[in-house]
C-alpha cells in the first residue's frame, strides 16, 4: 500500500496563473539587467543577476503576503488565493538562484567552505553598518526551502492541517529576516531612497493587511456559527450547543432571536416548543417566554438568558457569552442581512 | 477551531511590526556614506 502521489493537478486555470507569472517574471528580470546594464555600465551581469533575483524574490513575496489579508477583507482577491503556493514555490526558487548567486560571487573563491565562509567571514554581530546580512538571508532561505518542500497537498494530509499551518507561518520569520537582510545589507550600500522607499511601502502594506484582516477576524471571533436561516422553521427553533449551553435559535416576523435552551419551570426544552402570540412557549408545560428579552410575560416573573445573533448571508452566528437572564436583545432582522 | 490560530496570528503581527520597523528604522539611521572616488585611479588602465 501506499499513498497516490500526483506531482500537480494541472487544469486550464493554474496554467493561466503560472503563465502569467513566468512571463510576468521574464519581463521583469529582462528589464531589470536591461535598464540596470544601461544606468550601471561597470556592474558586472552576475551582479546585476544577483540583485534582479534578490529583488524579484521579494517582490513575489510581499505579493504572497499580501493575497491571505486581502482575502480575508474583500471576497473578490479569491481567485489569487487558487494557486498561491505556485508563488510561493517560485519565489522560493528565484531567493534559491540569487543565493547561489551570491555564494558563488563573494564566497566560492577563498579557502574555505562557501557555506562556511559566508557564516564566518564576517563576526560584526555588534555593528549596524556593518552587520553580517547574509547570514540572515541564508536563514531565511532554509525556512523558505522547508516551506517549499512541504507546500504539496501530500504533506498537508500527512503532517496534519494544524501541523502543516503552523509550520508555514515560519514565512512571518522568513520575512522579518529578510527585512532585515535588506535593511542591514543592500540598503546600506545604496545610494538610490528609491530601494528604501519600495521597502518602506512594502513593509507598511503587508503589516497594515495582515493587522486589518486580523482585526476584523477578532471582532468576529465573539460570534460563531450556528446555524442556517433555512435550518430554522417559522416560529420555531433551531438548537444548537455553544460555550458548553443548549440555545434555542427561533425564527419569527423576519427576525432572528437567541434564547436559552431550558425553562426556568422544570427544564423544559424550549427550542422543542414553538412562537405563540408572540411567546416562546415551552412544550412541556406551556411556559412562555418574550424571544427579545427571555422574560415571561406579566405578571410571570420567570427569565431565562439571552444571546446576541448577527445574520451573515444565510448564516446565523451567536455570541456564546450568555446575557443575564431577561436582558433585552434586539432581534437580528433577516432582510438587514450582511453580505459574506 | 481556527480562532486560537486567528489570535496568534493577530500577535504574531503586532510583534513583527514593532520588530521589523525597528530594524528597517535603524538600518536607515546606520547607513555608511558610500567610499568616496579615487580620483586618482583608473580601473580602465588595469583591463
Amino acid at each position: 500500500m501506499s499513498v497516490t502521489y500526483q506531482a500537480v493537478g494541472w487544469n486550464r486555470t493554474k496554467k493561466i496563473y503560472d503563465g502569467i507569472l513566468a512571463a510576468g517574471l521574464a519581463v521583469y528580470l529582462g528589464l531589470f539587467v536591461g535598464v540596470g546594464s544601461l544606468v550601471h555600465p561597470n556592474a558586472t551581469a552576475e551582479t546585476l543577476l544577483i540583485r534582479g533575483l534578490g529583488t524579484a524574490a521579494l517582490l513575489l513575496l510581499h505579493v504572497v503576503l499580501c493575497i491571505g489579508p486581502l482575502c480575508r477583507l474583500d471576497r473578490r482577491f479569491l481567485p489569487l488565493l487558487y494557486n498561491r503556493r505556485h508563488l510561493g514555490v517560485t519565489m522560493f526558487m528565484l531567493a534559491l538562484a540569487h543565493g547561489i548567486f551570491s555564494i558563488f560571487q563573494f564566497h566560492a573563491l577563498g579557502n574555505l567552505n562557501p557555506l562556511v565562509s559566508l557564516l564566518v567571514s564576517n563576526t560584526r554581530y555588534g555593528s549596524l553598518a556593518d552587520f553580517p546580512f547574509q547570514s540572515l538571508g541564508f536563514f531565511a532561505l532554509l525556512i523558505l526551502f522547508l516551506m517549499a518542500a512541504t507546500s504539496h497537498d501530500f504533506w498537508l494530509h500527512n503532517l496534519t492541517a494544524p501541523v502543516w499551518k503552523r509550520l508555514h507561518m515560519l514565512v512571518y520569520v522568513a520575512y522579518a529576516l529578510l527585512i532585515a537582510h535588506v535593511s542591514l545589507g543592500a540598503l546600506q550600500s545604496e545610494t538610490s531612497p528609491l530601494l528604501a522607499a519600495m521597502l518602506g511601502v512594502g513593509l507598511t502594506v503587508v503589516t497594515s493587511l495582515h493587522l486589518a484582516a486580523a482585526n476584523i477576524e477578532r471582532k468576529k471571533d465573539a460570534y460563531v456559527a450556528a446555524c442556517t436561516i433555512d435550518n430554522i422553521p417559522e416560529k420555531r427553533a433551531c438548537v444548537v450547543s455553544c460555550g458548553g449551553e443548549r440555545v434555542a435559535i427561533f425564527k419569527y416576523d423576519g427576525k432572528i432571536s437567541a434564547i436559552s435552551n431550558v425553562c426556568q419551570h422544570q427544564n423544559g426544552p424550549l427550542g422543542e416548543g414553538k412562537i405563540i402570540d408572540g411567546c416562546v412557549t415551552c412544550p412541556w408545560h406551556g411556559y412562555q417566554y418574550l424571544p427579545g428579552t427571555g422574560a415571561s410575560p406579566p405578571p410571570f416573573t420567570e427569565k431565562v438568558a439571552t444571546y446576541r445573533t448577527r445574520i451573515y448571508g444565510n448564516q446565523v452566528l451567536i455570541d456564546p457569552k450568555p446575557l443575564p437572564p431577561g436582558t433585552q436583545v434586539e432581534p437580528s432582522v433577516i432582510q438587514d442581512a450582511q453580505p459574506v | 477551531m481556527t480562532a486560537p490560530l486567528r489570535r496568534a496570528h493577530f500577535r504574531i503581527w503586532l510583534v513583527l511590526a514593532a520588530v521589523m520597523y525597528a530594524i528597517f528604522i535603524a538600518g536607515l539611521f546606520a547607513r555608511r556614506t558610500t567610499t568616496p572616488p579615487n580620483p586618482g585611479l583608473h580601473w580602465e588602465q588595469y583591463r
